[in-house]
């Protein structure tokens, strides 16, 4: 029973083994403007070889950017908004090409080069996350980031064992917190 | 699970759940299994009834589940193995990659040829100023039949466009990328997608003064667009499934591992519920088959199902009924019998004869107390053995034993016989009858001796009837003595002096003769007559210890005779006449003395024996004369019976007699062979 809860653990905790391909979240900053919370931030998407194979065969990769604005509590911390930015890169070997898909409106983009393309996801600029009204002067918030690689959006052969490979760990070894000023 | 496998299924979302809902179940069944196992190897342990069953049942059951399973599964991962393999060869391989090197390269002229244009437009624009290229512009968009032109500064603003849409007005942004590009490689070629319309997008630099950018956009054919995202998607596909083709091994495997196991589990795990369910009558049986072999044949099981099993059960509860009251019946029959066994026994143990039973070898059965009264052998304790097993214990009985065993090999019907043999304590006499015993089917089992002491009885016989004769000879004989001395004594006294000298004297001679045989026929009368009469005249309580010192001091002082006595510590008490004991003392003594011609040892041996519980003061008396022999010994106490050449042969059966008069014996102990050994025992009055 303890192997299987462990399994379990390590099946959905990726950032205990976690290795070289985290995605990294930098350069987080907040502004306030007209009574929002705007966020500007950097996402640093490493791909491993095999995740830059399976994309250059055609295999799409998913990220999708979780953003929580969390009430600091004294046992535990409440979420009061949750975004999700998800970005698909696909690439497309007749035209030589990579597509960024924001699936959150379907917008789609294409770029000559993958750097090109990662670029294009990785930069967060004046995100509206909260309205200002939601927050209680008293109380101290902070807002978590994190990169999640989704690797249910893989091909189904490849998803079981993506969970076992640290060259699919490319999600965030752990949540960036950035405090909210009153 | 197999559809999400496939990828063609709403369930390929959840794929990954079903895989741990499958590993959940299997390590769930895992465990079911494990507690099962572990609660059967405990069972198997404690040899509990059915384990061994359920354990050859499981084992049987999983290796019929295992064996045709692993079968499939080794063939279904290589009939898949090949099957994914095949999808693949060197010729599609070929053709899919020729196909794309065709297609692209089509495109690259396309990219190549609006390169060209664009350079063109670029050289044309060298040296014009902003508002002659702003005014000049449509008309090379058209002329190169681009959908959209647009030059900016080096910084990459906007200086003018024109579209062939005309509510364009602001041109399509390269990106970041894009003019790092640019700026490298001083041209960029590259296809886009504007309003899902498939675009080639070039840039190239305007050498100028200022370095200028000029973007041209080239609008590609829906049908080339279409045929372009078509073999596109084709050879994407084809990649990605080449890809993917180990995982998709591996993943077939995975999946069709935790079917087989699943599978297996769940089979193994129905197996030892319905193998329980199947077994638990049999073990209820085997339980109450244990406890009817127990003893316990109340007994009863629970009839849970109507099936072959539960008429099985019901045959087994009136199995145990019946038994149970077969039991009871036997029991109670059984105790009966017991009970008269017991009635029996207690007759036979109470009875004043003796009873031993012999078996059909002559082996004894039983033998009730009095026959160890009577015998002083406990024949009980012989069971199982024959007369001549006793004989070599108690050789003292041999004759007796060996008679009564030839009457038993012989003798085929009742019979009966007297035997007179030296018993312990001294000469008894039996009266014997056997009874052969037989079988309802006229076999015979054995036979039943009966026999008692009749010592006693002769004794009081033959004693009677010399009491009888010495009364007579009292009577008849004494009486015409003395008219006969008288008559002798007068003939003396009338004719002595009328005959001659010497006729007087043999008259003298005569009657002196007759006086003489007179007086010696009147002694023998009158001990006769002492004999006859009864010797407890007057009974009174008195110390044997004293009177045998007594007695023995009338010995002590002649000469050539020594005397030892070995007394009890105690004064021993009797009940008797002392005149008559102090005679019986005399006489032994006497006997004693004669027997020895005068000189020799008397032992004299005083103690206290119990008796058939009863306290006795035992006197023996050892003396060192010349013995007995063996017709003397059985009529020793007998009347005219003597060893000397005086007497009457009345003393010692006076002594017996009196002796017995008072619930005394008296015997000759046989054991003693330096002379005569005789012993007395008299009951002991306790005050």
């Amino acid at each position: 029973m303890k192997i299987a809860v462990f399994l379990l653990c390590f099946l959905f905790y990726e950032s205990l083994w976690a290795g070289d391909f985290s995605t990294e979240v930098k350069n987080v900053s907040m502004e306030l403007v007209a009574d929002h919370y705007q966020l500007n931030a950097d996402i640093i998407y490493r791909i491993s070889p095999i995740a830059r194979e399976a994309l250059q065969k055609g295999v799409s990769l998913t990220w999708a950017v979780v953003i929580k604005t969390e009430e600091q509590g004294v046992l535990w911390n409440s979420t009061i908004k949750k975004l999700s930015l998800s970005y698909q890169i696909q690439n497309h070997a007749l035209l030589n090409i990579y597509s960024v898909k924001h699936l959150n409106n379907g917008e789609k983009e294409v770029f000559s080069s993958l750097a090109g393309a990662l670029n294009s996801m990785s930069k967060i600029r004046g995100l509206d996350i909260l309205d200002k009204k939601r927050i209680k002067p008293e109380n101290s918030y902070h807002v978590a980031i994190k990169a999640v690689f989704k690797h249910e959006a893989l091909p189904v052969p490849l998803r079981p064992f993506s969970y076992f490979d640290s060259q699919w760990a490319l999600s965030s070894s752990h949540w960036t917190l950035w405090p909210l000023q009153n | 699970m197999s559809s999400a496998t496939q990828g063609s299924s709403e369930l390929s979302d959840m794929y990954s759940w079903l895989l741990i809902g499958n590993s959940l179940g299997s390590i769930v069944l895992f465990v079911l299994i494990a507690i099962n196992a572990y609660s059967l190897a405990r069972e198997l342990k404690k040899r509990e009834a059915g384990a061994k069953l359920t354990t050859r049942m499981v084992s049987l059951f999983a290796v019929l589940a295992i064996a045709p399973a692993a079968i499939v599964f080794y063939f279904s991962i290589q009939f898949l193995n090949q099957g994914i393999d095949s999808w693949f060869n060197v010729e599609v391989d070929r053709a899919m990659e020729d196909a794309l090197e065709l297609s692209a390269e089509s495109l690259d002229q396309r990219k190549r040829l609006h390169l060209k244009q664009v350079r063109k437009l670029a050289k044309e624009v060298v040296g014009k100023s902003q508002t002659l290229i702003a005014l000049e512009m449509g008309g090379m968009r058209e002329r190169v039949e681009a959908t959209e032109i647009a030059l900016f500064t080096r910084q990459g603003h906007v200086i003018a466009s024109n579209s062939i849409d005309s509510n364009d007005i602001l041109p399509l942004l390269p990106g970041e990328h894009t003019w790092l590009q640019v700026r490298q490689n001083k041209e960029f070629v590259s296809f886009n997608q504007m309003d899902d319309k498939l675009l080639i997008q070039v840039i190239v630099i305007v050498e100028d003064d200022e370095p200028r950018f000029m973007q041209v956009l080239f609008p590609v054919s829906e049908r080339i667009a279409d045929l372009a995202d078509s073999i596109d998607f084709a050879f994407v596909r084809y990649q990605e499934t080449t890809f993917l083709r180990g995982s998709l091994k591996s993943s077939f495997l995975l999946l069709l591992s935790l079917v087989l196991l699943l599978s297996l589990l769940a089979a193994i795990w129905v197996a030892f519920i319905s193998i329980r369910h199947i077994v638990d009558p049999v073990k209820q049986l085997v339980k109450g088959t244990q406890a009817v072999a127990s003893g316990n044949y109340r007994q009863q099981l629970s009839v849970v199902s109507q099936d072959d099993l539960g008429f099985l059960v019901e045959s087994f509860n009136d199995m145990t009924m019946r038994i149970a009251r077969s039991r009871d019946e036997t029991k109670a029959a059984s105790i009966e019998v017991e009970h008269q066994r017991a009635y029996l026994e207690t007759v036979l143990s109470n009875l004043t004869a003796g009873v031993v039973s012999f078996g059909s070898t002559y082996k004894i059965r039983t033998a009730n107390q009095a026959a160890y009264r009577i015998l002083h052998i406990p024949v009980s304790h012989f069971v199982g053995q024959t007369l001549l097993d006793v004989i070599v214990l108690h050789p003292q009985l041999t004759q007796l034993w060996e008679s009564i065993q030839e009457l038993l090999e012989n003798a085929d019907d009742v019979w009966q016989q007297r035997f007179a043999f030296l018993g312990a304590n001294g000469r008894q006499e039996l009266l014997c009858r056997g009874t052969p015993l037989f079988s309802s089917s006229g076999e015979r089992v054995g036979t039943i001796v009966v026999f008692d002491d009749v010592t006693d009885l002769i004794q009081a016989q033959k004693n009677a009837a010399w009491g009888e004769v010495a009364k007579r000879l009292a009577h008849e004989i004494k009486n015409p003595l003395t008219p006969i001395q008288l008559s002798a004594e007068r003939l003396q006294h009338k004719l002595a002096a009328e005959l001659s000298e010497s006729s007087a004297q043999i008259l003298q001679r005569s009657t002196q003769t007759i006086v003489n045989q007179v007086e010696a026929l009147k002694s023998m009368v009158d001990d006769f007559s002492e004999y006859a009469r009864p010797s407890k005249k007057q009974v009174e309580i008195i110390n044997l210890n004293l009177l045998i010192n007594e007695v023995l001091a009338l010995y002590i002082l002649q000469t050539g005779i020594r005397i030892i006595t070995v007394f009890s510590a105690e004064n021993l008490m009797i009940e008797a006449d002392p005149v008559s004991i102090r005679q019986v003392l005399h006489n032994v003594f006497k006997n004693a003395q004669e027997a020895m011609g005068g000189k020799g040892q008397i032992e004299v041996k005083l103690s206290k024996v119990m008796r058939n519980n009863t306290e006795f003061a035992e006197l023996a008396v050892y003396d060192e004369g010349c013995g007995l022999s063996d017709e003397q010994l059985e009529t020793i106490f007998e009347p005219y019976v003597t060893t000397k050449t005086k007497g009457t042969g009345l003393g010692l059966a006076i002594v017996k007699k009196i002796i017995e008069e008072h619930g005394g014996a008296i015997w000759l102990d046989t054991t003693y062979n330096e002379g005569a050994g005789f012993i007395i025992q008299l009951p002991i009055v306790l005050i």
